[in-house]
């Protein structure tokens, strides 16, 4: 009986190994073995794992079955994920050798992607010539040890200035003036919150937001062999800058995260805060006269100089090279201006693709003017994987700093060694 | 008795073994599917876990992962970090279990008296183990707000200062341990609730007669009677509080501050902040080894699992 038991037991565990391990990946839906002498002509399948907003996605079907009515042998799967799903899978599929042949996403998915070795350069598929169509600081935003790894079809994701008309005339444009109309705007209730205004609120306690200062007095959280500067003057002046725009200048309320500002702007009681791109549209919804500007200028500093990021396609290392042809009629379809500019469109960011920016509904919109003029304040966030032991290190030291009265210089000492020890262990030193 | 059924039962082996569908082997068919079912969900991970735990896999080495045998858990162990984040563990867990079983089952010996209006009461009871786990921390993380949360508005009405609960991370610590009891206590008040529906009345009818007083009843009669119920239940909120996730983030709002953090938050933290997956698999091996050695020995010494004599 024992016997039996292991015969079982030992063969069930082989039979999920051979079926876990086994090299040959899974047969192409249609026509994965195409003819090299007629490519075009076969059927095609290619599968794309996206992360897109839902106004997004449907853009993405609309323009998808336009593709394969003018491709019949071109078919486009696309499967949807968020964004910590798309990278889990994503990776997990790949290990088994079944994933998609295009992973759409943003670009801090690339660090992580291409260290692994699980997705290739894009010129391996597209020319030089394709690439000089987009935008130049969107494609630099997926570059990194010497390749473009992303075809960015948006760019954006950019924090900025945004005031309420209603409340605030024009926008400030230093941080004198910023300080002057917030003061001017703020009427506080001690007794009751909710008759309060507030001048100037914004995500104290995020190091995406606080980079926004530290870029302005000359910072920058990493060197070009992606180690971690943290502690230097910059940094220092930053810290003292963000705790005294409460402690001196009154402004904000103690533990400022994303929702208090979000949600007092969208009611009309916070005359300027500080917000990213995706979240423009919703203000504009819910009936606020909404202003839109760079970062002002900061004493002794530059603008305030805040993150962008694209999102855009990578290629599977895994894709068979029998369906480069296709791939590359996809990038032609999928990026040319017209279509570029409803996918710009529908995610409220800037087109990647230089023409479409001439195109009238570009021009005419509103949100995307604001994201031109915007962007041109901002630098591109590394995409390198040892951004998250940067991003890691900063926060608990910002946090300190603001609720603990820590020295800010201490701080910044502290945030170094925790960012170098952050990266030491992601290289798996 | 048909042909059929007489070669089944025949003394003769060699007719008996002739009708696979009853033989001596019929048991194991009937479990096989049980088997298979456990065998993709359970072992096979499980063994995965550890074979990972036993290389470097991490961004670098992620097709290629190199056998570094235990070398990940002697790492480990060597951590200062790791013997502090388990002492937190540890607190957390058995505070928040304490209170749950506290909380549950004095709710249920409530709840099974008369009482004017129990069953409306036994469903509001129920509310925070209905609702899902992320609205709740959500819910919690606006109450505990500096300014505007609930909490502090009502300290400071009953003349207390407000209390920083999410800018000082050893509040932020206790204000998650707060969500995740009242999340956990509905869990323990039904099941205590269900053991103390199954007492017989005539023990306490007895003990009546006997004399003995409410605290006499309640220490010789229901907390014995209970303990079949209560102990596995308590190795299970062991297991679920040990391994709770979503609540420290959204309480803490990430992996901010090291002194909010939990054993299985770093281990997600090692795994997909830093993708160093070998070394967050050892860590996992670790907790799943210490939640294993406890639930073993909390059985046996409570006995949780043998009759109640």
């Amino acid at each position: 009986m024992k016997k039996l038991s292991l015969v079982l037991v030992v063969l069930l565990v082989l039979s999920f190994f051979a079926g876990c391990t086994s090299e040959e990946p899974a047969a192409p839906a249609t026509g994965g073995e195409t003819p090299a002498e007629e490519p075009a002509a076969e059927p095609v399948d290619i599968a794309l794992w996206e992360q897109m907003d839902p106004a997004a996605q449907d853009v993405f079907d609309q323009v998808a079955a336009d593709f394969m009515a003018m491709y019949p042998n071109i078919t486009v799967t696309r499967t949807h994920y968020e964004t910590e799903e798309l990278r889990t899978n994503f990776q997990t599929a790949s290990l088994a050798g079944q994933g998609p042949e295009l992973v759409y996403g943003p670009s801090d998915n690339v660090g992580l992607f291409n260290v692994s070795g699980l997705i290739q350069p894009v010129t391996a598929v597209l020319e030089e010539s394709f690439l000089s169509t987009l935008d130049e600081n969107a494609r630099k935003d997926g570059y990194t040890s010497g390749e473009y790894w992303t075809v960015p079809d948006i760019n954006g994701n950019q924090i900025a200035l945004l005031y309420n008309k209603a409340l605030v005339d024009q926008a400030p444009e230093t941080w004198q003036d910023l300080v002057a109309a917030a003061s001017a705007a703020r009427s506080i209730d001690e007794n009751n919150p909710d008759n309060s205004t507030y001048g100037f609120l914004f995500n104290e306690k995020e190091p995406f937001w606080f980079v926004g200062f530290y870029n302005a007095f000359g910072g920058s959280v990493m060197d070009a062999d992606n180690n971690p500067t943290l502690d230097n003057d910059a940094m220092v002046q930053a810290l003292q800058f963000v705790k005294d725009v409460r402690a001196k200048e009154g402004l904000g309320i103690e533990g400022m995260d994303y929702d208090i500002p979000d949600s007092l702007f969208k009611q009309g009681k916070a005359a300027m805060i500080l917000n990213g791109a995706w979240s423009w549209t919703a203000y504009q919804e819910a009936g606020i006269d909404l202003g839109i500007a760079p970062g002002p200028v900061l004493p002794g500093g530059d603008n305030m100089t805040f993150y962008n990021s694209t999102k855009g396609y990578m290629i599977s290392t895994d894709m068979d090279p029998a369906k480069a042809d296709a791939i590359r009629t996809f990038f032609d379809f999928f990026l040319s201006p017209e279509n570029n500019a409803k996918f710009a469109l529908a995610n409220s960011q800037a087109p990647t693709v230089k023409a479409a920016w001439d195109l009238p509904e570009i021009m005419n919109d509103e949100l995307q003017q604001a994201s031109v003029a915007t962007i041109q304040h901002t630098t591109p966030m590394p995409i390198v994987a040892e951004m998250r032991a940067v991003w890691d290190a900063m926060r608990p030291e910002l946090e300190a700093v603001l609720y603990q009265d820590k020295d800010p210089a201490e701080a910044a000492a502290e945030m170094q060694t925790r960012a170098v020890e952050g990266v030491a262990t992601i290289r798996g030193e | 008795m048909s042909e059929n059924q007489q070669a089944v039962f025949s003394p003769n082996p060699k007719k008996r073994q002739k009708n696979l569908a009853v033989s001596r082997w019929t048991p194991y068919w009937y479990i096989l599917p049980a088997f298979v079912v456990m065998a993709i969900m359970v072992f096979y991970p499980l063994g995965y876990g550890f074979y990972l735990s036993l290389t470097d896999m991490s961004l670098a080495t992620f097709k290629n992962p190199n056998f570094i045998g235990f070398g990940n858990y002697l790492k480990l162990l060597q951590e200062a970090t790791f013997i502090r984040t388990l002492l937190r563990t540890i607190v957390w867990t058995a505070v928040n279990v304490f209170f749950h079983v506290s909380i549950g089952l004095f709710l249920a010996v409530l709840l099974n008296r008369k009482l004017p209006g129990k069953g409306l009461l036994r469903v509001l009871l129920i509310i925070p183990w209905a609702v899902p786990q992320y609205i709740v921390a959500l819910t919690w993380r606006g109450m505990l707000n500096n300014q505007f949360g609930a909490i502090n508005i009502f300290l400071q009405k009953i003349g207390f200062s407000a209390l920083p609960w999410l800018t000082d991370p050893t509040w932020t610590f206790i204000g998650a341990i707060l969500t995740n009891i009242w999340l956990g206590f509905p869990f323990m008040m039904m099941i205590s609730l269900g053991g103390l529906q199954s007492i017989d009345k005539e023990f306490y009818e007895a003990a009546e007669i006997d004399g003995a007083s409410s605290l006499q009843q309640f220490r010789n009669i229901t907390m014995p009677l209970l303990k079949p119920v209560l102990a596995p239940a308590i190795v299970l909120g062991t297991v679920w509080t040990f391994n709770m996730l979503n609540v420290i983030l959204i309480i803490a709002g990430g992996f901010g501050n090291e002194k909010t953090q939990i054993l299985v938050t770093e281990v997600y933290r090692l795994a997909f902040n830093f993708y160093r997956y070998g070394y967050a698999a050892a860590y996992s091996v670790v907790i799943f080894l210490i939640l294993l050695v406890f639930g073993m020995t909390f059985m046996r010494r409570t006995q949780g699992i043998e009759e109640v004599r």
